[in-house]
């Protein structure tokens, strides 16, 4: 008997390796919101990382994720999501052809073509006992997150019915944990997450990492010397702290100014109006620029301008 | 017309009376006449059956070659897709416990 096998489909999704980089800075802060997290997470429980963006959510669920020393699969939360692009669904065919000729003189074609199930990260990390990093899931819409309400209180993952006599439960893998990030303050392109799903999680709120943090940070990402990472990092928090802005300016402005001063050799001063201009292009985008607010934004550009005179005056 | 020991096919095979009587040979002019004609009409069905058979198996070769050529490019399209038995759902395990497989293809990522 022959049997011959074919399917036209590309597999599950696959898993992640994920690992610190050579310059990930890890200070007590971090490490103290890692240990609260994987507590949570060690008794069972979803954590749920809260904050604006650039306090480092993605990359704080992904140092937890990685403490597990488990696979990770990575999701990005999308507006288009639908429960399938979760889950899995039927696609492509698995074609099947048997040819038997066990009594030689009687030759028996069996041929059939069957529509192929493929999972979705939620299956294979509930399958797998895989951990499961949902970056910004309130972009996805709440409908296409309904899925994960049993999963994560009864254990247990519904697919979707078919007629093939197979399994439509899934119970889902021990091992399994979930990691959410989302950012409360965006307003473009989120849905609010529903109750339900809320209630299940336990939400951990990031800030702004302290000055310290901040500065080691930058330094490590930029290699540039501490002493001038500090005055980079001072210029964006105390513009930060201004509130004179109209998109936040996070520690991404610290190591931007920082990496590409470094990079270029220049001297963090006042005088020196290459620098100048990197804080101006960094940070002056941080303001909506418009005709009716050219006044505003050239009182923020001067505003810019001294502190930099306050922190980089030789 | 044929031998004594000759395997029947047809009507044509069959001796006739006349065969019987007077033998293979045409003993008169007449005889040879007749002869000459039937064997003139069996030479020229045999040339027409011979056409028609050379033409089938022309057409024949052609038709197996091209479907050679069709098995061999439908094969290459599926070895290019090798069938992944773990993606499957009718070759799902059941979980729930255990040791949890492997993952085969982790891709590496740093934060």
């Amino acid at each position: 008997m022959a049997i011959a096998s074919r399917t036209v489909m590309e597999g599950s999704p696959v898993a992640l390796s994920v690992r610190p980089r050579s310059d990930f800075v890890e200070t007590p802060s971090v490490q103290e919101l890692t240990e609260r997290a994987l507590a949570y997470l060690e008794a069972g429980f979803p954590v749920h990382f809260q904050g604006p963006s650039g306090t480092g959510k993605t990359t704080l669920a992904l140092h937890v994720a990685a403490q597990l020393k488990r696979p990770v699969i990575l999701i990005a939360g999308d507006d288009e999501f639908s429960t399938s692009d979760l889950v899995g669904g039927q696609h492509g065919y698995r074609y099947r052809k048997v040819v038997d000729q066990y009594i030689h003189t009687v030759l028996k074609y069996e041929e059939d073509s069957v529509q192929r199930w493929v999972d979705q990260r939620l299956t294979t990390a509930c399958r797998e006992g895989f951990t499961l990093v949902y970056d910004e899931f309130t972009r996805s819409k709440p409908e296409a997150n309904n899925v994960l309400l049993a999963v994560l209180e009864e254990k247990m993952l519904a697919l979707p019915a078919t007629n093939q006599g197979e399994d439509t439960y899934l119970r889902v893998h021990p091992e399994f944990r979930a990691i959410f990030t989302s950012n409360p303050q965006e307003y473009a392109g989120i849905h609010d997450a529903q109750d339900a799903l809320s209630d299940r999680l336990v939400t951990i709120n990031l800030d702004y990492y302290e000055r310290e943090t901040e500065i080691a940070i930058t330094v490590a990402r930029s290699s540039m010397p501490a002493e001038q990472a500090t005055l980079s990092v001072d210029i964006v928090r105390d513009f930060r702290a201004s509130g004179e802005y109209d998109q936040i300016p996070t520690l991404r402005a610290c190591i931007m100014i920082a990496r590409v001063a470094a990079m270029q050799g220049l001297s963090i001063s006042v005088d020196e109006p290459r620098f100048v201009a990197i804080c101006m292009d960094v940070l002056g985008s941080k303001t909506a620029f418009t005709s009716q607010g050219r006044e505003r934004y050239n009182t923020q550009k001067e505003m810019l301008l001294r502190l930099i005179k306050h922190y980089c005056s030789s | 017309m044929g031998d004594a020991g000759m395997r029947v096919k047809s009507l044509r095979d069959i001796r006739t009376l006349r065969g019987q009587v007077h033998g293979i040979g045409a003993k008169t002019r007449a005889q040879a006449v007749a002869e000459l004609a039937y064997l003139e009409h069996e030479k020229a069905r045999l040339e027409r059956e011979s056409k028609i058979w050379i033409a089938n198996q022309t057409q024949m070769e052609s038709r197996l070659q091209s479907v050679r050529r069709r098995i061999g490019q439908v094969q290459a399209m599926l070895d290019e897709t090798p069938a992944d038995p773990g993606a499957a759902r009718n070759r799902r395990p059941k979980t729930g416990g255990g040791q949890p497989r492997a993952s085969c293809c982790e891709v590496p990522l740093e934060y």
